[in-house]
């Protein structure tokens, strides 16, 4: 890191001074720097001001109504309170009483973000301040707050028609994902002054049950508010996939909707549209399968590339009544927009002849593309056009057609293929090796006999492979052949190719004596072929090379090594896995994963300390090796590893391990926001213990844990996992039960819909009783 | 055709091409990485990627093959005026400030891709009649990508967003598209450039204005202030640097100072 460019020695001096007035309690000193001009030493006083709890609440307070002349020093005396770990509240609630409607702002923030619920009422009565700051102040902390009451007073609000009230309470009331909040909010999508804002509000509720009021929107002959109501349906979809994992809400939801009334809205409000506006508009086309916007799709392929993926997205959905308007925009369009089409024509076997058109194509990746998607149209008939590719002078495009013909087959293939192989093109053979070599058909062996004679060196190379997969006695004997052949190369690809073969002494010999090739390929095969060939008493002279001059070779004997297995080689890998390369290191210990002998475990542990992350997310995936024995602390800090890679891998491990400690600690992970996701995934596998460990958390959880541990169980949709949140739904814990209500709503189930209603009733906690009852009643 | 690419694979063929590269990939970027490194494997006939990759890190030819690997992964998709209003900015506000106190100024277009922004500069700037008083080095990693751009040969999607009236005077027309005056190629100076090489860029000499468009977000955090500052020792003081309408250093807390113009985002090296 550069200093210049992070945290200067100025700014590091000024944090230690910060950290040492904390220890010695001189909050006046500590006050007095809220102002430092460095954005970190203001964050580390802030946090020394919170830590020193109820001694620093009066002199922040002080700052919040006498010193009002710095708004970087207000900023942060409110921050310090919000985190304060003293009993703040009396004297936080006296600022609701001043006389100046900046100070009672602060207060209000400051009991919103403490989630303060006895100033419920006070903070009601600010909502109808004449001050507009203090009203929209008062409905941010009550937005905060949350809860029945607070969804209550929100509704009041939204309801009040006084437009300073009821305009920002809108949001702050769909920002609650309350499904109370779809009734009041739908109620003001046809008044011109809160319509669109009330729009924007059902999308932040993430209720599929706003989906109806919505597609409502999508008829109107106003282009902003059929933009909005798109955006909002894209955002319940997202904000319920997090939710309840991927689901068909939005396919289910709008699929009432008239299409006819909807077509020329959508298609005018596509146009002009901002490039966010734009990709919901494409996603809603989608979904509602739209076929007569095609055209405008096929425009818009051309636009920025966040809108034209969303307009490809939204072709890729449409039904065959979509194919008339895709085949005239193939023949018609140029390279760069076929590039964008032939992924969706790859699906639609109606667009063949369009498809092969673009095999003519001049940009060679449309003619790669074009391949591709011959081969999953999966038509036998378009072999021989593939075929004609083979000796494309871009690689790509010759890669591509292989893998295709290779993926279509055929009884013309072979014919053809043999065929090829006789080319005078040196390209068209080589592709043509590569489909016999796939298929290992026998009436190609006298083909690569023969191209092991080839004088090119790549065709030589697959010609071994070829060979290698037919593995006959004659082909065996080819192989032996080329084994002494003058290109290194060659001999390289022989010895590679015999490691397939079947195992005989010959061919155990000549890939031993390989070991002493001058060239360091055909080491690094020799060392590959004996392992593969199970060559237990080549280990000792495999041994000899752990120092070979070339790397590649140290790192195969490695691996080598790991597959003979023998007490030498385990003490080899041991010593392999500390090495100073870190190739040999990560080798090593993928070799102790295979080996699988718990004397490794120390060696694998201690790689998780290592600097370089490729070699801690080697050394996790050896550990995974050891499913039950893998030390459940490793994995923890594996979590909160630096590298995305690694704590993905963490993730992954501890999702298949059986027993409650592994779960408790992805549950512990959940605070990690860039964890959430994978974790809220790996809680929804299915393991020992996994869902009785959650319903055990489930008991006593927070609000903030119990809603994505209950997304968990939605997400996992097996019938455990249903048992455990209609369990979960008798649980004294008020916050668990508000979080099943939802799920139990998306489950829809018979069962569901009798606990809600049980609950519409006799739940003791009336934001239950109120949930299950909006949910009851739309339907 | 891809070869199978595990996550250990993955994770030490990206951190080797970022670590010569600056290119940084996410584990979620695994499939298309493997897709165009298996292009390369296979061509050299390679059926591991594994084995691929001892190449590129032990063999003598490996430094050869890098290059070939990292021409195949870095990204062209460009047009002409693109991101436009920084460029009107510096044309019509900072180059004039900038030619008040010196005879000419120097702008650097550090990865210019297949050429499409050095080609929309030096047209604007002869449009605002400055051509004589402004230099432009274009550079890019890609020698193939550099090899377009001399060529100055483009085909409908670059011209795709050209705004009424764009100044293509001079250019050649047919029916593939456009192609730019041979005094234009000429007058713009084209180098091989990796923008992770601090020597190579020190090597370059001083600009008045640095434009690095489009390719931080390529990059990681650390290579991106590793980038950062050493654009910054090439920025003479009161030079500027502009990056993409999509990148932004503030929250790296660098040492540039940025200033809004007119709605387009410069970052200024303070004057000593």
């Amino acid at each position: 890191m550069t200093p210049s460019l992070t945290v200067s020695p100025h700014e590091r001096r000024r944090s230690a001074e910060v950290e040492a007035l904390f220890r010695a309690g001189d909050i006046g000193e500590l006050v007095n720097r809220l102002t430092d001009p460095s954005w970190t030493v203001r964050r580390a006083v802030v946090s020394a001001l919170a830590r020193l709890g109820a001694a620093a609440v009066a002199p922040l307070s002080g700052v919040i109504t006498k010193k009002r002349d710095h708004e970087g020093r207000i900023a942060a005396a409110v921050d310090a309170l919000s985190a304060s770990l003293g009993n703040v509240e009396p004297q936080v609630l006296e600022l609701l009483e001043s006389a100046d409607p900046a100070v009672v702002c602060d207060g209000a923030q400051i009991l919103g973000r403490r989630r303060y619920r006895p100033a419920l009422a006070r903070l009601a009565e600010l909502t109808e301040s004449p001050n507009e700051n203090v009203v929209m102040a008062a409905i941010e902390a009550l937005g905060r707050i949350g809860g029945d009451a607070a969804i209550d007073l929100l509704i009041d609000a939204v309801q009040s028609k006084s437009f300073f009230r009821a305009f920002p309470a809108i949001d702050v009331l769909g920002r609650t994902g309350d499904p109370r909040a779809v009734a009041p909010l739908a109620a003001l999508l046809d008044e011109p002054h809160y319509g669109l804002e009330a729009a924007r509000a059902l999308g932040a509720t993430g209720q599929p049950l706003a989906l109806v009021p919505l597609a409502h929107l999508l008829e109107s002959n106003d282009d902003a508010r059929v933009r909005v109501a798109a955006s909002a349906v894209v955002e319940i979809g997202e904000r319920y996939t997090e939710q309840f994992g991927p689901n068909e809400v939005l396919t289910e939801g709008l699929a009432q909707v008239d299409r006819s009334a909807v077509d020329a809205p959508i298609a005018h409000a596509l146009r002009g549209a901002d490039p966010a506006a734009r990709a919901c508009l494409c996603r809603v086309i989608g979904i509602l399968g739209m076929s007569s916007a095609a055209p405008a799709l096929i425009e818009l392929l051309d636009a920025d590339p966040h809108a034209a993926q969303a307009a490809a997205q939204a072709l890729a959905s449409l039904s065959a009544d979509a194919d008339p308007y895709l085949a005239a925009a193939l023949g018609q369009s140029d390279s760069e927009r076929r590039l964008l089409l032939l992924p969706i024509a790859s699906r639609r076997t109606s667009l063949r002849n369009e498809v092969l058109a673009c095999l003519r194509d001049t940009h060679p990746g449309v003619r790669a593309v074009a391949c591709d998607a011959l081969g999953k149209q999966a038509d036998v008939n378009t072999v021989p056009a593939l075929f004609e590719l083979l000796r494309d002078p871009d690689a790509r495009v010759s890669q591509a057609a292989v893998a295709a013909i290779q993926a279509l087959g055929g009884a013309e293939t072979e014919r053809l293929a043999l065929a090829a192989a006789r080319s005078a093109d040196p390209r068209e053979r080589r592709s043509a090796l590569r489909i016999l070599s796939y298929f290992g058909w026998p009436s190609a062996r006298d083909i690569f006999l023969l191209g092991m004679d080839d004088a090119d060196e790549r065709i030589r190379d697959l010609a071994a492979v070829g060979l290698a997969a037919i593995d006959d006695a004659p082909s065996r004997q080819g192989l032996v052949a080329a084994a002494s052949h003058a290109s290194a190369r060659t001999r390289a690809a022989a010895i590679r190719a015999l490691g397939f073969s079947r195992s005989d002494g010959d061919v155990r010999d000549i890939v031993r004596r390989a070991l002493d090739d001058e060239d360091g390929w055909v080491r690094y095969y020799a060392c590959q072929a004996l392992s593969r060939l199970g060559d237990e008493e080549s280990a000792a002279a495999i041994a000899r090379l752990l120092d070979d001059p070339a790397g590649q070779v140290r790192v195969a004997v490695i691996e080598a090594l790991a597959h003979l297995r023998g007490e030498q080689a385990l003490g080899a890998l041991h010593e392999a896995s500390q090495a100073a390369d870190y190739d040999i290191r990560r080798a090593a210990l993928l070799g102790l994963g295979s080996v699988k002998n718990a004397a490794s475990l120390q060696y694998i542990e201690a790689s998780l300390d290592s600097p370089d992350a490729a070699t801690r997310l080697v050394g996790l995936s050896a550990l995974s090796e050891f499913p039950a024995q893998a030390p459940l602390l490793r994995m923890r800090a594996a979590l909160n590893d630096p590298d995305d890679a690694v704590r993905g891998a963490a993730v992954a491990l501890l999702a298949s391990r059986p027993g409650p400690e592994a779960t408790n600690i992805l549950i512990e992970g959940l605070h990690d926001p860039s964890m959430h996701e994978r974790i809220l995934g790996a809680l929804s596998q299915p393991a020992e213990g996994r869902v009785a460990t959650i319903l055990v958390a489930l008991r006593t959880a927070e609000p903030e844990l119990a809603a994505p541990l209950v997304s968990a169980l939605a997400r996992a949709r097996r019938d455990d996992a249903a048992a455990a949140l209609e369990e979960a739904f008798r649980f004294d814990n008020v916050y668990a039960r508000r979080a099943v209500v939802p799920a139990l709503a998306a489950a829809g189930t018979s069962t569901a819909r009798k606990l809600l209603d049980a609950a519409m009733t006799l739940d003791s906690d009336v934001h239950v009783r109120r949930m299950a009852g909006a949910y009851l009643s739309a339907g | 055709m891809t070869l199978t690419m595990s996550a250990q694979v993955f994770a030490i063929t990206s951190q080797f091409i970022e670590d010569h590269s600056g290119l940084h990939y996410e584990a979620v970027d695994r499939e298309l990485f493997a897709q165009k490194v298996s292009e390369r494997a296979i061509e050299l006939g390679f059926d591991s990627l594994l084995d691929y990759y001892y190449l590129l890190r032990y063999d003598d030819q490996g430094g050869r093959e890098l290059q070939k690997l990292v021409e195949a992964l870095v990204v062209h998709e460009t047009y002409f005026f693109r991101e436009l209003e920084p460029l009107r900015v510096l044309v019509t506000l900072v180059i004039p400030e900038m030619l008040a106190d010196r005879p000419a100024v120097r702008v650097w277009c550090a990865a210019c891709a297949t050429g499409e922004e050095p080609y929309t500069l030096a047209m604007m700037v002869a449009q605002a009649g400055l051509r004589d008083r402004v230099r432009i080095l274009a550079s890019d990693v890609s020698e193939r990508a550099l090899d377009h751009a001399r060529a100055g040969r483009y085909g409908p999607r670059a011209l795709r967003r050209i705004p009424a009236n764009a100044p293509f005077r001079g250019w050649i027309e047919d029916a593939s598209g456009v192609r730019a005056p041979d005094d234009m190629r000429t007058q713009i100076e084209w180098a091989r450039v990796n923008l992770i090489d601090a020597e190579a860029v020190r090597a370059l000499g001083q600009f008045d204005i640095v434009l690095c468009r489009n390719v931080l977000i390529y990059f990681s955090d650390p290579t991106v202030v590793r980038v950062a500052e050493s654009l910054r020792e090439v920025i003479r003081p009161g030079g500027v640097l502009v990056v993409g309408t999509a990148e932004s250093l503030l929250r790296y807390g660098t040492a540039f100072q940025c200033e809004e113009r007119c709605g387009a985002f410069l970052y200024r090296r303070p004057a000593r």
